[in-house]
């Protein structure tokens, strides 16, 4: 019972983390908001009682540019988690991140093919971006899974090989792109950073899949919990392992797909935030996918905010650190801290 | 009496090489079936075939009278609770939610745990003394008190049928006698078809109503344990030498 109020503890100063995770990355930027106006403007447009006694630029600037950016850092970052914890879990690896199936080497050849056509044909191209960057995505998880099934069935080991495979395929095909680009290949390079500054017009439909697929699969969290006993006990159970594993694999590689293709590749969100979670939480997946969500909600949109501010900070230019770096210079050394710290209740 | 399982003519092949052949048993409900055999002689592969985990078979594998294969996972683990050989120990679940795992095929998908549920894990912890372990990590536990964790974790799905893979390796004797006891309490009382593998040849001669003997993929013999356990058939399924007494129930027991 001790646990159990803890967990629930631990629950509520996550959502309390992730509220002022929200106002914090709305308010703070280029130019900051007070965060009484942020509240201020937010509750004016959700209960919608008009302009109010506000700055217009700061009713903008919250609305128009932060709002937009800190939904998708907040949809990237929960889709990112919950696709690594599912990951890690089915593919029994923890090293096993929401990329292990070659996602992001196609993503980013079919965002850099796209740049490359933008250069050849007409800039048009570049505004299709996210769609080649998804198109490239979804093509690797189909080419990983039929390089990895033998007679319908998908072995762990095998997955994880044709993702490497798929991935190096991928990732020459972009250096070639990137070689025939010349000086111009810095987009590309810019992309595969990542960031949550545009294509915020596939926000909406993004945010409506992706949260559908995440409340799918918090469904199957007591699945999840039998297969980390092993397939033998968890099929004796009841759990149908071999279709379990390619439904949750496909519905998380669909939105980490979306996720790459609005954003480029983010690292390191997928790997921290699961384990992290794991920690503090245990192993149960019906509290370790709530978790998960939220604490990655949290997470991308105050690397964005640090990756927004800190060049302003620190040497006074409007320049943005791509959100990626961000991840991983403040990611890995927590991730150190937690392995050292837990060490004794970790078990992967 | 009603067929709890039948296979006729059980083939099993891995990459070309055939582990079992030909095996045609039949097993009522209600019977206590021990599998007897050296090493690398089937046991483990008959049990997955059984139970639906191998499913690369030839031959027939009926259990209640319907194709182990045709059945959804979750639908046959109502009836059907398998105990592998070596469960994970690493895991930091506590022993309580282990034990309600073996209430998985009874909850739906959106359901919380029923009261019924908690009873029945409660219950099997009860049988296998493990109560008092609940609020433990199962990585904490030593090798016996796992292994009763996930005996009790089978009891708690309330099947008709219980496969256990050498429920007894790494146990204290005294807890060795009580599962065999518990077992058999269980198969007598609330007539659970029972088969399991185990080493213990004399284990399997006192509890055991029948025993199979397996010999490089084959039925070796079967029959009654005063039928099976003989000296020339021991000779040349184990190649050792043993000595046969009769205990006061007439039941033989060897000596190495």
């Amino acid at each position: 019972m001790k646990i159990l109020k803890r967990n629930y503890i631990s629950l509520i100063l996550l959502g309390i983390i992730f509220s002022l995770s929200f106002i914090l990355s709305i308010s703070l930027g280029s130019v900051g908001v007070p965060f009484k106006n942020t509240v201020q403007i937010l509750l004016a447009k959700i209960f919608d009682y008009g302009m109010i006694n506000i700055h217009e630029v700061q009713y903008d600037i919250v609305l128009k540019i932060r709002v937009p950016r800190v939904f998708l850092g907040m949809i990237v970052g929960a889709s990112l988690s919950i696709s690594g914890l599912v990951f890690q879990a089915i593919l029994k690896n923890p090293l096993a991140d929401p990329y292990t199936l070659g996602i992001s080497a196609g993503a980013a050849f079919g965002a850099g093919l796209s740049i490359f056509l933008s250069y050849i044909l007409g800039a048009y191209f570049k505004t299709l971006l996210p769609v080649f960057a998804f198109i490239g995505a979804i093509s690797t998880v189909f080419l990983v899974y039929f390089l990895a099934s033998t007679k319908g069935r998908v072995q762990v080991l095998t997955i994880i090989l044709s993702g490497v495979v798929v991935s190096y395929l991928f990732s020459s095909g972009l250096v070639l792109l990137m070689s025939l680009l010349g000086e111009r290949s810095h987009e590309v390079i810019y992309w595969l950073m990542g960031s949550l500054a545009g294509y915020h017009r596939f926000l909406i439909p993004a945010a409506v899949i992706n949260c559908i697929i995440i409340v799918f699969t918090f469904s199957f969290f007591r699945d999840l919990d039998l297969m980390s006993l092993g397939d033998d006990q968890a099929k004796s159970l009841g759990v149908n392992t071999e279709f379990i594993r390619i439904l949750l694999l496909s519905s998380t590689s669909l939105i980490t797909a979306i996720s790459v293709s609005l954003t480029g590749t983010i690292g390191f969100v997928g790997l921290i935030v699961p384990h992290s979670m794991r920690l503090l939480f245990g192993p149960r997946h019906k509290t370790l996918i709530p978790a998960s969500v939220i604490a990655g909600a949290s997470f991308l949109p105050l690397s964005d905010t640090l990756a927004r501010t800190l060049p302003g900070l620190l040497f006074q230019t409007g320049m943005e650190i791509p959100v990626g770096v961000i991840t991983s210079i403040f990611g890995s050394p927590f991730f150190i801290f937690l392995l050292i710290h837990g060490k004794k209740k970790y078990w992967f | 009496m009603k067929k709890a399982i039948i296979t006729k003519n059980l083939t099993v092949s891995y990459n070309g090489m055939s582990v079992l052949k030909d095996i045609s048993i039949s097993i009522n409900e209600g019977e206590f079936v021990s599998i007897l055999g050296p090493n690398g002689s089937g046991k483990t592969t008959l049990i997955k075939a059984l139970t639906g985990i191998i499913k690369d078979i030839k031959g027939e594998v009926l259990l209640f009278g319907r194709h182990v294969l045709s059945y959804r996972r979750r639908e046959f683990a109502r009836f059907v609770s398998f105990l592998p050989q070596n469960p994970p120990t690493t895991l930091p679940f506590f022993v309580r939610d282990i034990v309600m795992m073996g209430r998985f095929p009874y909850i739906k998908r959106f359901e919380m745990e029923k009261s019924h549920d908690i009873e029945a894990a409660e219950y099997a912890m009860e049988l296998m003394d493990i109560r008092h372990l609940g609020k433990r990590h199962l990585m904490e536990l030593s090798g016996g008190e796992v292994k009763r964790v996930f005996i009790a974790q089978a009891v708690a799905q309330e099947s008709n049928i219980l496969f256990l893979d050498e429920p007894t390796a790494n146990l204290d004797i005294n807890y060795q006698v009580e599962i065999f006891k518990i077992l058999k309490k269980f198969n007598e009382e609330m007539n659970k078809t029972i088969v399991l593998i185990t080493h213990d040849v004399n284990h399997a001669a006192r509890f055991a109503q029948r025993i199979i003997l397996l010999k490089e993929g084959l039925i070796f013999k079967k029959g009654k344990p005063e039928e099976v356990i003989n000296m020339k058939d021991l000779k040349s399924v184990f190649d050792t030498d043993v000595c046969i007494e009769y205990d006061s129930e007439n039941k033989p027991y060897i000596l190495i």
